[in-house]
């Protein structure tokens, strides 16, 4: 029989109930290469992990109000443990919402290597629970134990590494799996920060792996391991490497305020170059030592970052002026995100401004200030996903959050984070030349910050679970909200989709495009 | 005979999707030798006289890998050309050529590791590890990925029509090239 033939009927019977079983749940889970399910596990396991960092600041808090009777002398490794696992879980839920978004924003069915993608996800929750051991066993980063302190620094390397090949796959779909007609200059806005803060992301952690290299070949003890955190990674931490994080929120923020106002970015390779330009001036490796801060181009640097993120707050206005804004969560949390970005360049032009010329000005903590920036920007990046996860909702659950508890959730992260970074300034700025005036207020009050915060997040988590139980339960919300090409797929997402409209692509906004030729549609 | 089954294509392969993922990689991977060649210079000037004391690195090794490496970016280059002009004997000769310097690439390496003689435990001994190493890794990765894409040329894969991966082997080549030339400087020159 030649292979072109059919197969006889009882042939392809017994085929049906063996070979062609539908595969279950944890196999599709576990051996899936769907973009979307991924990106929904980066989503859900990363706010989870940040819940876990969150609790462990909670603790911290605690233990500062009871005069260091809670944690002991463990209080360095975890608070420093905390502000690495913290920020690397809020990068894998953003990359989790780019995973998901930019194929569909691209009107591609796929992402670029969806194997290498389920890879990167699994090796990076396998580290993230590796490091979680490796800190209860008094490792982590800046730990007693040699061991588990080596086990600590692994453990993050690969975290990193996995993200970076998230990063990859991320960064070459927008360069690969463009639609035809559009060009990089035509590439939404989400799309468009995701290239720029994969790349940065890449070679960031690229040069950031060097240092665990270096301390695993030198099999250094977990003191050398902790100065090797100190003088080798610790910089990605503050500015300007910090901000690498904080680049996909702006592509987010303008995408949701103009779906939002129905409005269009009106000068889009301007808004483009601002973008462009923080990535730029987000570029941090070149500042690892200590003594590369005190120096004009470190100052250059943080300074310089507030003007695209003030260009693109003013680009907003803009949309919201000339559109006409319903106010949601998502767009709440859009703008708070911005500031919070804005936040963080406060603290980095304090931090300039005392180390400018010889000595200190003003003996502000340098080490409480590095972690204001990495708060800011942590809570900018919360805010930034969420405000995603929100709007785009019924591509990523099947259906739009409940307002109320979206509305809930997104109140008590803003207020958490924002009020969680504001006490690290401020303590920064008052315990000056490492004194340790009013610790137990300052404890309290980053206490009650990371309870708004945890609570803002197990929130989200209750709307994600309300969305998805709208979704099967019919009640699905599939308005178009935007002119870009995501709005053209049914809901919920998943891979190998065909949108069901494909225009041609002319301009960034093919879907307003069509809608305003065919007359039913307004262009502002 | 039955009614024939329709078969349909498999997807086409996204036309420089395999390039760009090639050349992020390679961004990264630049980024790791470039800090562990800086945090090594720092240690030496940190370090002064008693930097690596005990041991003496030979010159003539690193040279003719440099050479050799060289040689190589120049035959992979040939490959590249071969394929897009759909010339696979050429292509094919120009792969072997390559590995066949990549591997002596290897050779010399483990040969200059022996001369060399480098304690672990002297002053910036392992981080003379962690830089030559991490380059030799580097190198042996990018030879599996020429091996991988031969293969694949051998199965027919790439043309003149799409030429993406011997164009990407090449791409990370370069790349491990171009790294090594700044150990050599650093490492074996400067020393």
């Amino acid at each position: 029989m030649a292979v072109t033939d059919t197969r006889p009927a009882v042939e392809a019977d017994a085929g049906d109930d063996t070979s062609r079983r539908a595969p279950g749940v944890p196999e599709r889970l576990l051996g899936g290469a769907d973009h979307t399910t991924i990106g929904r596990l980066f989503i859900v396991t990363g706010l989870l992990f940040f819940c876990v960092a969150i609790i462990t600041r909670l603790i911290v808090g605690i233990d500062q109000v009871t005069d260091n009777g809670l944690l002991g002398s463990w209080l360095t490794m975890v608070s420093s443990s905390a502000r690495v696992f913290g920020p690397i879980s809020l990068v894998a839920v953003v990359f989790g919402v780019l995973v998901l978004l930019v194929p569909l924003q691209l009107a591609s069915p796929s992402i670029a290597y969806p194997r290498a993608l389920a890879l990167s996800f699994w090796s990076w929750m396998l580290a993230s629970l590796v490091f979680a051991i490796s800190v209860g066993f008094d490792g982590g980063i800046g730990g007693t134990s040699t061991e588990a302190a080596r086990l600590g620094s692994l453990s993050m390397g690969l975290m990193i590494v996995s993200l970076g090949l998230t990063a990859v796959c991320i960064a070459t779909t927008v360069m690969a799996h463009r639609p035809e007609g559009m060009g990089l200059s035509k590439v939404p806005f989400l799309s468009w920060s995701a290239l720029l803060g994969s790349t940065l992301w890449i070679v960031t952690v690229g040069s950031a792996f060097a240092h665990v290299i270096a301390g695993q070949v030198a099999q250094a003890d977990a003191s050398a391991l902790a100065e090797n955190f100190l003088n080798g990674i610790a910089w990605m931490t503050r500015a300007p490497a910090v901000y690498v994080l904080a680049i996909p929120v702006l592509g987010i923020a303008v995408d949701i305020v103009s779906s939002a106002t129905g409005a269009r970015v009106k000068q889009y390779g301007v808004a483009q170059a601002l973008v462009g330009m923080f990535a730029i001036l987000s570029f941090g490796a070149w500042a690892q030592l200590d003594r590369s801060v005190n120096t004009l181009l470190w100052t250059l640097f943080a300074l310089g970052i507030g003007l695209p993120v003030l260009g693109l707050l003013g680009l907003i206005g803009d949309l919201i002026r000339r559109g006409s804004a319903k106010v949601t969560p998502a767009l709440g949390l859009a703008v708070v995100s911005l500031l919070l970005i804005l936040g963080s360049v406060l603290a980095g032009l304090l931090w300039s401004l005392d180390q400018a010329g010889v000595g200190t000005l003003f003996g502000f903590s340098l080490k409480l200030l590095g972690a204001a920036q990495v708060t800011f920007v942590g809570a900018a990046v919360l805010t930034g996903s969420l405000a995603a996860i929100f709007h785009w909702s019924p591509k990523i659950w099947g259906a739009g959050v409940p307002t109320g508890a979206a509305g809930t959730s997104a109140l008590l992260v803003a207020a958490g984070g924002g009020l969680l970074a504001t006490v690290v300034l401020l303590q920064g700025l008052v315990q000056r030349n490492d004194s340790t005036t009013a610790t137990p207020v300052f404890g309290g009050l980053t206490a009650l910050a990371a309870l708004l915060y945890l609570f803002g997040a197990l929130g989200a988590l209750v709307a994600f679970r309300s969305a998805i139980a709208a979704s099967d339960g019919g009640d699905t919300d599939d308005e178009p909200r935007g002119d870009t090409l995501e709005w053209a797929f049914a809901s919920p997402a998943h891979a190998d989709q065909v949108p069901e409209a494909r225009p041609a692509v002319t301009s960034p906004y093919p879907l307003g495009d069509e809608s305003s030729a065919s007359g039913d549609g307004e262009v502002a | 005979m039955s009614e024939a089954l329709v078969l349909t294509p498999p997807p086409a392969s996204r036309r420089r999707e395999l390039l760009f993922a090639t050349a992020f990689v390679s961004a990264g991977v630049i980024m790791t030798m470039l800090t562990l060649v800086g945090v090594y210079l720092a240690a030496r000037n940190a370090l002064g006289e008693t930097f690596l004391e005990g041991s003496k690195i030979p010159l003539t090794q690193g040279n003719v890998q440099m050479l050799t490496l060289v040689m190589s970016a120049i035959t992979m280059q040939w490959a590249v050309y071969a394929i897009s002009r759909d010339d696979r004997t050429h292509a094919y000769l120009a792969l072997g050529v390559t590995l066949l310097l990549g591997l002596a690439f290897v050779n010399q390496s483990t040969f200059l590791f022996r001369q060399a003689n480098v304690a672990s435990s002297a002053p910036g001994g392992t981080l003379f590890y962690a830089v030559t190493g991490t380059n030799l890794a580097m190198i042996v990765a990018g030879l599996a990925f020429i091996v991988l894409m031969a293969f694949r040329a051998l199965a027919g894969q790439f043309s003149s029509r799409q030429p993406d991966g011997i164009s990407a082997a090449a791409v990370y080549w370069y790349a491990c090239v171009a790294m090594y030339a700044v150990v050599w400087i650093a490492v074996y020159i400067m020393k």
